[in-house]
């Protein structure tokens, strides 16, 4: 009996590439900044970005959300209430969202007249850090009440990451956050990275946020 | 089918125990039956300005190249989930396939 090997070198993940890269290309024609933001869930994500949605609404940006989650749409009607268009993507079990999901939840929608768009990934820390969804910014966020060594014990995603966004800073001093240690392991795990020490209720580092939005918004686009 | 080589980079989220634990299934029924998956881990490699080198990192708890400590954010390979290869039985199946 004789065997045959056949070279393929295939990528697994080439048709979400693939789809991801045209997502791209779509967001760059249309001059919309487009953020995958990537927690694990109970982080904040929804409040973070209700809260950001909100400023930049009246700031007079142009700004829409697709919202993933396994079931419900309560987060998209949260997000839905700062009065910009959102849709919510129910992935039904699914514990990421994939760039074929995103592509058919943006039909209908006139790209060209956003200036930002966020994607609030389904609340996981591992699976979403395989999945392109064409975006420009991925944005890892640990609140403070997870424990300082999350990038850690997350490195894949959080060295996938392009910014890092910390939650519930208001509460920091009452869970004894060790703000340095956090500090440290997100720098140990993707050098450099810009990190955002936040509060969405209490408006805490939302400046300079929006200031890092304004400024990628310009120059990458 | 005999075999299926893939690599998986060390930073793609692959857990080789679950996967082949699922292979098992998920080929019953299918062309791939009996076959086996073979995978190669490809360690993460980092490029360090300092030494203007490709390094490979022994950890996934510090991006620091393992020779001048510096951290090192230029990803060289990692993220790699891939079909390398397949070995199947008789070659004018083969052809057919």
């Amino acid at each position: 009996m004789t065997t045959r090997i056949v070279e393929l070198r295939r990528g697994i993940l080439k048709k979400n590439d693939e789809l991801a890269a045209g997502l791209r290309a779509r967001f760059t024609t249309a001059g919309v900044l487009v953020l995958n933001m990537v927690s694990s869930p109970g982080t904040g994500k929804t409040a973070f970005l209700e809260r950001t949605l909100r400023d930049l609404r009246q700031s007079g940006a142009r700004v829409a959300a697709l919202v993933g989650d396994l079931e419900t749409d309560n987060d998209a009607r949260r997000l839905a209430a700062s009065g910009a268009p959102v849709r919510q993507i129910n992935t039904h079990g699914i514990c990421h969202l994939e760039a074929e999901m995103v592509g058919k939840h943006l039909e209908g929608w006139e790209l060209a007249g956003l200036d930002y768009l966020f994607i609030e990934n389904v609340g996981n820390l591992v699976c979403p850090s395989s999945y392109d969804l064409g975006e420009k910014i991925r944005v890892a966020l640990l609140s403070v009440t997870e424990g300082e060594d999350k990038p850690l014990k997350y490195p894949t995603l959080f060295n996938s990451a392009d910014a890092a966004v910390i939650t519930k800073m208001d509460i920091a001093e009452a869970v004894g956050f060790d703000r340095e240690t956090a500090l440290k392991n997100i720098n140990e795990i993707r050098p450099g990275i810009k990190v955002f020490e936040t509060s969405a209720k209490t408006g805490t580092g939302m400046g300079e946020w929006l200031a890092y939005l304004a400024e990628a918004r310009a120059v990458r686009i | 089918m005999k075999e299926v080589r893939l690599r998986v980079g060390a930073l793609s989220a692959v857990v080789e125990d679950s996967l082949q634990f699922c292979y098992e299934i998920a080929t019953e029924g299918t062309a791939l039956k009996g076959s086996v998956l073979v995978v190669k881990i490809l360690p993460v490699v980092m490029h360090c300005p300092r030494c203007d080198a490709d390094v490979e990192l022994d950890s996934l708890q510090s991006f620091r190249c393992p020779r001048c400590g510096d951290l090192v954010g230029d990803l060289r390979q990692g993220r790699e989930l891939e079909i390398e290869s397949f070995e199947i039985d008789g070659a004018e199946e083969a052809v057919k396939q």
